[in-house]
């Protein structure tokens, strides 16, 4: 019984999840787009851990899509009314992802290439707050505060125009503005892309660049898009640990654990989940355990029969001096989970800005058509009983990085962990905590 | 037959202790208002369905490899389980996406387990005492050590097959300081028996760890024969995460099995494999 029930925790464990958003993209019969539409509603209506569907009537919702399906001609069309459909819960991690953004990857040529600059809303503006090395943009010498005005001469304030009528969270805005930005400047590997952007003296400049593969090693996990995972690891100042990772999936999970372990003489140990969107939800506890003397739970997850939790067991020799997470509204799921649950029973502090809140654990399905349904099976609320979804982490200290700070080359969110570390050392407490 | 029990269970990931004795035990109700059939006698007669007594008992140890699905996600995981008289059991379990293997055993005394997300861990409490249920083969024949009732409640349709719901109320189990007992920790098992084969048509539980609690209904079907014993090939269960298809591959019967498979790794192994 025992066996079973530690390998259903599993599925639900590594379906935690990356968070992909909902994307548009021919060939299914009526029939075929027929038995897909049924197998979008259904699922939702047997699996979703709410039983009430977030106070949404799901019956009512089949009845007015399934009046629009007649009108579907194409399979984008399909897609667009299905994510439409699901976007009804409320809630993240209910999405339909065409089969488009899987074929490149299955001829080995995989569609995320992109030009190696992260863009997020700074005093308002999309900024690029953060450019790879190695990366087109780094050729092109673009740099952490350039404001980016179009993308193949769609205006990204009228993007962001339109992502405001949405009124949503801020944290939720800045992550639609980031998501969508990076959308547009991805495709295929070796295609262009033209930017134009305004550099540290507002100067307008217009640069074509070719995409290149992510940074990082390319790793397919279960239905999932194909993503380039990668570590970061650093001494900072003052022997401060410093790891970056951009997702959580087990072939990072060696090189996370060394890193952590190789900074056990540190006086802090900063973990930056900035641009982390989650991933395997298993990986939360493998990482968290590094970190206690003692068990703890990082959270529970509500199913719609039964809890699974997230049990962090400790190993022999945890890291006890200071944690600090980084994150901002780029930090989704099992980043959140991470951070969230460990903010929550007192072992770490969160700097930065407040994560997306978008922590639903989720499973990922084939459908007919080819496309994948990705579906939340449980919620998740931190020990105290928080729930993460639609809230966010919320940091210890909150730092809002401005463009002037970007341009002169500094992290300022990363100053910040930096400059609490040494304060606490120097002042010789035993814990550090937030002011949230 | 206690041992084909033991598989039986292990090949649907669960694990119920069935009574074999024909007296009637103390303090319990078995018989369906109406009905002339008492619980025990089904059960007795599931087990001469499946093989009988003498069949079960010439099995004392056993290896059974096969995989657990997912289709719907595209997961398959390879399994397989060792169980040596009377009470060794270990587990090697594969798990998806570059996760490595985890490992359930049971030496006869320590209960452990090991995984890339918990590491390696001696299991106590509620978590060992469920093991020491799972790992017992003879426990169909001290189902009393585990069970306090025993319960004929009706009879349900069941895939078209008419059948008898018997339900198995657990008896309280050690907390995790060994010492005291704790009410509720595992809750009633409810199986559903053929009318007329007595073969197990379903299991409904709810399993508990501290990994959670989680409710599923488990459909054994494929019976074939192996040894003497019915043995089911194909068992799907149906949970809120998703459906499960668990087949066999391959089911060899008393193998030679060395002691020193179930024992416990040492602690310096694992911590060198994490480093």
């Amino acid at each position: 019984m025992r066996l079973h029930h530690r390998l259903l925790v599993v599925f639900v464990l590594i379906s935690a999840a990356l968070w992909v958003l909902p994307a548009v993209c021919f060939g299914a019969t009526v029939k075929e787009r027929q038995e897909t539409f049924e197998i979008v509603w259904s699922r939702v209506n047997e699996r979703y851990y709410d039983p009430s569907f977030n106070g949404v009537d799901w019956n009512a919702v089949k009845k007015r899509y399934s009046a629009r399906l007649a009108f579907v001609k194409t399979d984008d069309e399909l897609y667009v009314l299905l994510n439409q459909m699901l976007g009804e819960l409320g809630r993240s991690h209910f999405t339909v992802i065409p089969p488009s953004v899987y074929v490149d990857e299955e001829a080995g040529q995989p569609g995320d290439a992109d030009i190696g600059a992260t863009i997020q809303l700074v005093g308002n503006k999309p900024t690029i707050t953060f450019v790879h090395p190695g990366s087109s943009a780094e050729e092109a010498e673009l740099r952490p505060g350039y404001i980016l005005t179009k993308v193949d001469d769609k205006s990204l304030a009228e993007v962001q125009s339109k992502i405001a009528t949405r009124n949503e969270r801020p944290a939720m805005t800045k992550f639609l503005i980031w998501g969508t930005t990076k959308r547009l400047l991805s495709g295929r590997e070796g295609t262009e892309v033209s930017i134009e952007y305004l550099d540290e003296d507002n100067e307008p400049h217009k640069v074509t660049l070719k995409r290149k593969l992510p940074y990082g090693e390319p790793i397919k996990m279960g239905e999932l898009p194909m993503v380039y995972g990668w570590v970061k690891s650093e001494e900072l100042q003052d022997g401060i640990g410093y790891i970056r990772f951009n997702i959580f999936l087990m072939p990072l999970l060696e090189q996370i654990i060394s890193a952590v372990k190789s900074f056990k003489d540190s006086p802090g140990v900063i973990i930056d989940l900035r641009g982390n969107p989650g991933g395997l939800g298993a990986m939360a506890m493998p990482i968290a355990r590094l970190f206690y003397k003692e068990q703890v739970n990082l959270g529970d997850m509500n199913l719609r029969s039964g809890v699974a939790r997230f049990p962090v067991f400790p190993v022999d020799k945890p890291f006890t001096g200071t944690l600090i997470f980084l994150v901002d509204e780029t930090s989704a799921s099992t980043s959140e989970i991470l951070a969230g649950g460990m903010q929550d029973n007192g072992r770490a502090i969160v700097v930065g800005r407040t994560s997306v809140g978008a922590v639903m654990p989720s499973v990922v399905e084939k459908l007919p058509i080819g496309a994948r349904l990705q579906y939340a099976v449980a919620d998740f609320r931190t020990p105290k009983g928080v729930m993460l979804e639609g809230r966010g982490v919320i940091p210890d200290f909150v730092v809002e990085p401005t463009r002037r700070e970007l341009l002169a080359g500094k992290d300022p969110i990363l100053d910040k962990a930096v400059k609490l570390i040494l304060e606490h050392r120097a002042s010789g407490n035993s814990s550090l905590s937030g002011t949230k | 037959m206690r041992k084909f029990r033991l598989l039986l269970c292990l090949m649907c990931m669960v694990v119920v202790q069935l009574p074999l004795v024909a007296e009637e035990p103390a303090g319990t109700s078995t018989k369906e208002s109406g009905s002339a059939i008492t619980a025990e006698q089904i059960i007795e007669k599931s087990i001469e369905a499946t093989g009988g007594r003498k069949a079960f008992d010439k099995i004392k140890s056993s290896v059974m490899k096969g995989s657990n699905e997912m289709a719907a996600m595209n997961i398959k995981m390879d399994f397989t389980v060792y169980t040596k008289a009377p009470n060794k059991m270990l587990m090697v379990q594969a798990l998806p996406f570059g996760m490595g293997e985890m490992k359930i055993g049971f030496d006869g005394k320590t209960g452990w387990s090991s995984d890339t997300m918990s590491g390696l861990r001696t299991l106590t409490g509620p978590e060992l005492e469920m093991l020491k249920k799972q790992a017992q083969v003879n426990a169909d024949l001290n189902w009393r050590e585990y069970y306090k009732n025993l319960e004929l409640v009706g009879t349900k349709e069941i895939n078209g097959r008419s059948a008898y719901e018997v339900q198995f109320t657990p008896k309280d189990i050690k907390s995790a300081d060994g010492k005291t007992e704790t009410p509720g920790l595992s809750k009633p098992v409810t199986q559903y028996y053929d009318k007329e084969t007595f073969m197990l048509l379903r299991m409904d539980m709810t399993m508990e760890s501290p990994q959670g609690t989680q409710s599923v209904q488990v459909y054994p079907s494929d019976w074939r024969v192996v040894d003497g014993v019915k043995v089911p090939f194909v068992t799907k269960t149906i949970t809120s995460v998703g459906d499960m298809v668990t087949k066999i591959v391959e089911f060899k019967t008393n193998p030679e099995l060395d002691d020193s498979l179930f024992a416990m790794p040492a602690e310096d192994d694992t911590e060198e494999a994490e480093e």
